[in-house]
């Protein structure tokens, strides 16, 4: 490997990140769908011709693992010779392509220079709808991976920069939402080019031997610093589990997560192997996303500044067993993703803070996205109204957890869809966006409130929802209390009052009908008699606390 | 007589006036310190001694001021106690604060939760309720908002921000609760989201709405302060004005009603001075480089217009105004370099500041930072930095380097120092793509425009590395910034929100909104003392495909009443737009319209500078010494001449290497490089590239 001088290399890292970020903006800028353009729900990311990962510019720690295993599975399926300059790929399947889920997409477009495969850009994004059981595709009563829509390998969405209007017509005649789906992909091949253009002039200026120098000099370097940092610590092993509602199928019973982990010299090992089996519903999630969340808790360890590389992941190691929720076999459904990986992601967090002796965060309350698929009666047109929805976060030392958005919450950029885009674009009126009292665990610091938000719909509907947090509370640290549960209520109120649980599929909605969606709050840190008495009362006047609450689980006297 | 045109820049620590003689457009300057306290001590401190130089306040026909007093107060946490009025049912949009957290700031668990605009305690929900259509669903109970008001005004606020959902298409409701505001307490101020940002999504628009709330009343009395200070200290004229983010400036009045557009207005004017500069210059295409002591503050100009955005942030809270797009990067002269914990040569974010200050001001500072750098290479004058006002020391500044940088990297020393600026280059580079590439426009296609203390030193090897053909330096770099205070016009702007697809949309109904803007703006100039006919307004419109939520903003082709094929040419403008930013567009895809807009702008007098005849080439009387600098690669250190920029006379060349100093700043020209100077003797420096 060629030495690279110092600063020419950190020119070059520069540049690259650069690129990244503007790779990002154009995605975020084009996107077509509420879900990339209001949401942000997407990520991209530079990959060397080997297809590790170089750069990523970090909105979703989601996609942290995402991007290295489309690459793996596009190396797989594709010899280098079948790569031409202007080709472009698409892929969406969990199992052979790295997606989290199916309306997750990538596009991935190999970089040329001087008639050589240099490097690869690569996009990520959530399609609105790419058919299956249900609109928006997530069926939280999905029981095959099969029910959760159109699945592609790698196959070649353009060739020598021509689109293959078979794949996009292949596409539209999947989708419920053909023109949005089909104008993001064009949107994300755009910003893929994007990409290609400046790697291409980064090469073209350095010269190949030069950059690739570079990567690997960044590689070697990040994994230098991960292992000092892990030297650090006292060797030592540490445990943490959680549960999920349940599976969205059977439900009287809880999934099990369970880590182990062990730090021995300057590396980590996370066994997964005591989490509960695979499950009939669809809470499974794939090797890449567990990664994901161990990359996460390590750079939240190590240092937020962290360059995010392949070299990262050398240190890691996963223990992953076949067959498990975090490890599944064909066709387990998988479209319930996100509250698993939040769960993951937190008690992953907790063995590190564990070894690295940092201070506690009591847990998240459970979250995840709720869809509504309308067809109108007067055009027959369909629209998908997707949007995330957060619990409230835990809550540390010196600080309350927040009200959905904020720190500690791992979806980072993720945004509220606004009531008034909502209303203008899609047929139902809303008329609550609130907080819910009492629902941030008590303690001395307060856990993040749920928040709850109802909708009147105008026209027939089909409500899927893929979340948690109805059973299962997010817990208190050091005597602090649970948050408040999240529930999922069709006419609340009323003699049609319905409840659904937290993984619903395709439940029809009635002009009329009113949903109210009520989300879980945050685990509180510390005894509640200790908050301090100001804290309290602006609680109490903000109406986030209840006066009974007041009284008698924080002993407000006066 | 009236001849003084006085510019003045409120900064961290010193005030600078910039003060233009109107009959033989020279201009004067002064610096006093700043007085955070009460910026005004500084401003009429400043009047005093210019009357010592025979400046009479009387003889003033001119006044701008730029102010970050609102920004910083905001971001302290000060301004006028406010409350907030909601629809009834929808608090959480307070409550509940979106950061859009990116980058590193995804992994800092450990940071605290963000508060809301308005503390929950200071909200009330208002019964009432309009759809997305404008219908009135639920009407307003005047009642239960009277008693809402009497609440908060019991707790103290003096100040009512009013936010309600979609008063952009029917604002009766909010203009009826400013009603009832003004009965129970005529002292209170009102910011009303209907009138401050009429645009959809709640969330921005209620934030930029409390921002104004908060703000105005303490501006108010500012400006009052400040107005009257001004009147005893003598001046008379009724062209007194203060910077906006838009480049634009207001009346005190104006400012005293609505001051959200003065926040973020800091790098302003220092816009306009670029790109005015450079447009009398013959270079409409610009991008204005403004690198100071911590910061450096870029912006891209096509056609003597810089770009503008529709929204920034203060702090957590989006302000959703439009504003001149403006890339701040961390990179100044004090910007410190480090290596970190993996080996890697960094430079920045955060910067040594004035005290200690780089390391060769010999105040105790130990870091390497930029200017230090800029030191050991030769480019700077250990004697005559800022006119030998701040004594440098190069031993402390090498040393620095040397321990900090050079050892454990294994560099010697100028490569070390050389590697600082090279870093420090390619951060800055990355921020000028980000206005120029990600928006659609080739560098290569501009001239740089460097100024600011720090930007000449840099701006030529910027310029060359981007591949920027032309970098222009002007005359007074160190006070550009504050030269742009008197070279901007009135300016407000309008929008109002009106979601409708563009080929079912009636141009009856198009021109009907744009003639109600016009009116208003016309009455809204009016009641600041302009006449119609000094009002130049400029029209466009907020464009998407069908299905996008983020729009452009694209120029009419032509004054309003519409007809149909206007509204066919702004789509295919738009169209055009759509494909030169993000690399495709959709000319067969329906295309939406999301909000009209309006600017209103009164020119004011500018100076204009005289140009003087080019002569002779030869710059060598110009020349005041020799010293070495490292201008990279193996050469080495390399003897260069040093020129006195004030004797430098339009038409000499200066060819490079070579180093040119003034008060203010330090050009530096490059090997292969060719500087000359210009009629209105700019230092313009052919890169060689492009």
């Amino acid at each position: 490997m060629q030495r690279i001088d110092p600063v020419t290399f950190q020119v070059i890292v520069s540049s690259l990140s650069g690129i990244v970020r503007e790779m990002q903006s154009s995605l975020f800028r084009t996107g077509y769908s509420t879900i990339i353009r209001e949401s942000l729900d997407a990520s991209c990311a530079i990959l060397d011709r080997q297809g590790r990962l170089v750069g990523q510019y970090v909105n979703l720690t989601i996609h942290l693992g995402a991007h290295p295993a489309g690459l793996h599975h596009l190396l797989s399926r594709y010899t280098y010779s079948e790569f031409e300059e202007g080709d472009c790929f698409i892929v969406n399947h969990p199992y052979y392509g790295g997606s989290p889920h199916s309306v997750d997409m990538f596009v991935i477009t190999p970089v040329f220079y001087d008639g050589e495969l240099v490097a690869f850009c690569s996009g990520l994004a959530h399609k609105s709808d790419i058919g299956g059981t249900v609109p928006g595709s997530g069926s939280g009563s999905a029981t095959e991976v099969f029910h959760e829509g159109l699945l592609l390998p790698p196959v070649k969405y353009a060739s020598r920069g021509k689109i293959n209007k078979e794949i996009e017509a292949i596409l539209e005649v999947n989708s419920r939402t053909p023109e949005l789906v089909i104008g993001d992909i064009r949107g994300q091949m755009g910003t893929d080019r994007v990409g290609e253009a400046r790697v291409k002039t980064l090469f073209q200026k350095y010269g190949t031997e030069t950059v690739m120098a570079a990567f690997e000099e960044l590689y070697a370097r990040t994994e230098v610093r991960v292992r000092q940092e892990l030297a650090a610590w006292p060797d030592g092993e540490a445990e943490a589990e959680g549960y999920l509602d349940n599976d969205g199928i059977v439900l009287d019973r809880k999934v099990h997560l369970h880590c182990h982990a062990t730090k021995r010299g300057d590396t980590l090992t996370f066994d997964f192997s005591k989490s509960d089996d695979q499950t009939r519903g669809p809470v499974n999630i794939c090797p890449p996303l567990v990664q994901a969340t161990g990359y996460f808790a390590t750079i939240a360890a190590i240092d937020p500044y962290l360059p995010c590389n392949y070299g990262l992941s050398k240190p890691l190691r996963f223990i992953l067993r076949e067959g498990s929720v975090v490890n599944p076999l064909v066709p387990a459904p998988v479209n319930c993703y996100a509250a698993t990986f939040g769960m993951v992601e937190s008690i992953i967090t907790d063995t590190l803070i564990q070894l690295s002796g940092k201070q506690p965060i009591a847990r998240t309350g459970g979250g995840g996205a709720t869809v509504i698929g309308w067809k109108s009666t007067k055009t027959g047109r369909s629209f998908v109204q997707y949007e995330m929805c957060l619990g409230g976060t835990g809550a540390m030392d010196g600080d309350d957890g927040s009200k959905g958005m904020g720190p500690r919450n791992s979806v980072g950029a993720i945004r509220a869809t606004p009531i008034e885009i909502i209303e203008a674009e899609f047929p139902c009126r809303m008329t609550t966006y609130a907080i819910r009292p009492d629902t941030g665990g008590p303690g001395k610091y307060r856990g993040g409130l749920g928040t709850v938000r109802e909708y009147v719909c105008m026209e027939p509907g089909a409500f899927s929802c893929r979340g948690d947090g109805q059973i299962v509370t997010a817990s208190g640290i050091l005597g602090g209390g649970a948050g408040g549960v999240g529930a999922l209520i069709v006419n609340p109120g009323t003699p049609q009052e319905k409840r659904l649980q937290a993984r619903v599929g395709g439940y029809p909605l009635k002009p009329g009908d009113v949903l109210r969606v009520e989300m879980a709050g945050g685990g509180g840190y510390g005894n509640p008699k200790e908050r301090d008495r100001d804290r309290v009362l602006g609680d109490l006047e903000s109406g986030y606390i209840t006066p009974e609450a007041a009284r008698e689980i924080y002993g407000l006297t006066t | 007589m009236k001849r003084w045109r006085i510019g003045v820049d409120t900064g961290g620590t010193f005030s600078d006036f910039v003060i233009l003689d109107a009959r033989d457009h020279k201009l004067d300057v002064l610096k006093t310190p700043s007085t955070p306290r009460d910026p005004s001590i500084a401003v009429m401190e400043g009047f005093r001694r210019l009357q010592q130089r025979g400046i009479q306040a009387q003889d003033v026909e001119f006044f701008c001021h730029g102010t970050t007093v609102g920004t910083n107060a905001l971001l302290e946490g000060k301004g006028a106690p406010c409350g907030l009025l909601l629809t009834d049912g929808f608090r959480a949009i307070n409550d509940v604060v979106e950061e859009e957290r990116f980058g590193p700031d995804v992994y800092k668990i450990y940071d605290p939760s963000p508060h809301p605009a308005v503390p929950p305690r200071l909200v009330r929900e208002i019964k009432e309720r309009v759809d997305f259509q404008g219908n009135i669903l639920t009407d307003l109970d005047m009642e239960q908002a009277r008693r809402a008001v009497a609440e908060l005004l019991a707790k103290g606020v003096k100040s009512i921000a009013v936010c309600l959902l979609f008063s952009f298409m029917n604002p009766k409701h909010e203009q009826a609760l400013r009603e009832i505001i003004r009965k129970e307490d005529p002292d209170c101020s009102v910011s009303l989201s209907c009138e401050i940002i009429p645009r959809i999504r709640e969330q921005p628009r209620m934030s930029t709405t409390v921002v104004n709330a908060r703000l105005t009343p303490l501006m108010a009395t500012y400006l009052q302060h400040l107005g009257s200070s001004l009147r005893e200290a003598g001046v008379e004229t009724h062209q007194v004005f203060i910077m906006q983010c838009n480049g634009g400036m207001a009346t005190f009045q104006a400012t005293s009603e609505r001051a959200v557009p003065t926040v973020l207005s800091g790098p302003a004017a220092g816009v306009v001075a670029g790109a005015t500069l450079a447009m009398q210059a013959g270079f409409p295409n610009s991008i204005t480089f403004d690198m100071g002591g911590t910061s450096c503050d870029m912006a891209l100009v096509e056609q003597g217009r810089a770009l503008e955005v529709t929204k920034g942030k203060v702090g957590p809270w989006d302000v959703a105004i439009p504003m001149l797009d403006v890339n701040t990067i961390s990179a100044g002269g004090g910007t410190v370099s480090w290596v970190d914990k993996a080996g890697i040569f960094r430079v920045g974010p955060h910067s040594a500041g004035a005290d200690p200050g780089p390391a060769c001001y010999g105040k105790g500072g130990t870091e390497p930072t930029v200017t230090d750098a800029n030191l050991v290479l030769g480019f700077l004058n250990p004697e005559y930095f800022l006119a030998g006002e701040i004594p440098l020391y190069k031993e402390q500044a090498e040393q620095a380097i040397r321990e900090k940088i050079a050892q454990p990297l294994n560099l010697d020393l100028l490569r070390a120092a050389d590697g600082i600026i090279r870093i420090v280059n390619v951060n800055m580079e990355q921020g000028m793509k980000a206005i120029s590439t990600e928006r659609g426009f080739d560098p290569r296609d501009f001239v740089l425009v460097a100024f600011g203390g720090a930007g000449p030193v840099h701006a030529a090897r910027l310029a060359a590395d981007l591949g920027i053909p032309k970098v222009l330096v002007p005359p007074s770099p160190g006070l550009t910034s504050a030269l742009g205070l008197l070279l901007s016009d009135v300016r407000h702007d309008y929008v109002r929100s009106r979601l409708g697809v563009l080929s079912t949309l009636d141009e009856n109904e198009i021109n009907q909104r744009f003639a109600e803007m016009r009116e208003r703006a016309l009455a809204d100039m009016k009641a600041e003392g302009f006449s119609a006919d000094e009002v130049v307004l400029e029209y466009s419109v907020d464009m998407r495909y069908s299905g996008q939520g983020y729009e452009l903003t694209v120029p009419l082709t032509r004054t309003p009443p519409l007809a149909r094929e206007d509204i066919q040419a702004t789509r295919s403008r738009f169209d055009e737009q759509h494909g030169r930013l993000f690399g495709h567009k959709a000319e067969t895809e329906p295309v939406e319209l999301v909000s009209f807009r309006l600017v209103a702008r009164v020119p004011t007098q500018k100076p204009a500078f005289a140009g003087q005849p080019k002569g002779k080439a030869d710059a060598s009387s110009a020349v005041k010494g020799h010293r070495t600098a490292y201008f990279g690669g193996a050469a080495g250190m390399v003897e260069c001449p040093v020129y006195q920029r004030d004797k430098l006379a339009p038409g000499n060349v200066v060819p490079g290497p070579a180093i040119v100093e003034q008060m203010d700043s330090t050009t530096v020209v490059y090997p292969g490089q060719t500087a000359q100077l210009d009629t209105y003797t700019n230092i313009i420096i052919s890169t060689g590239e492009g």
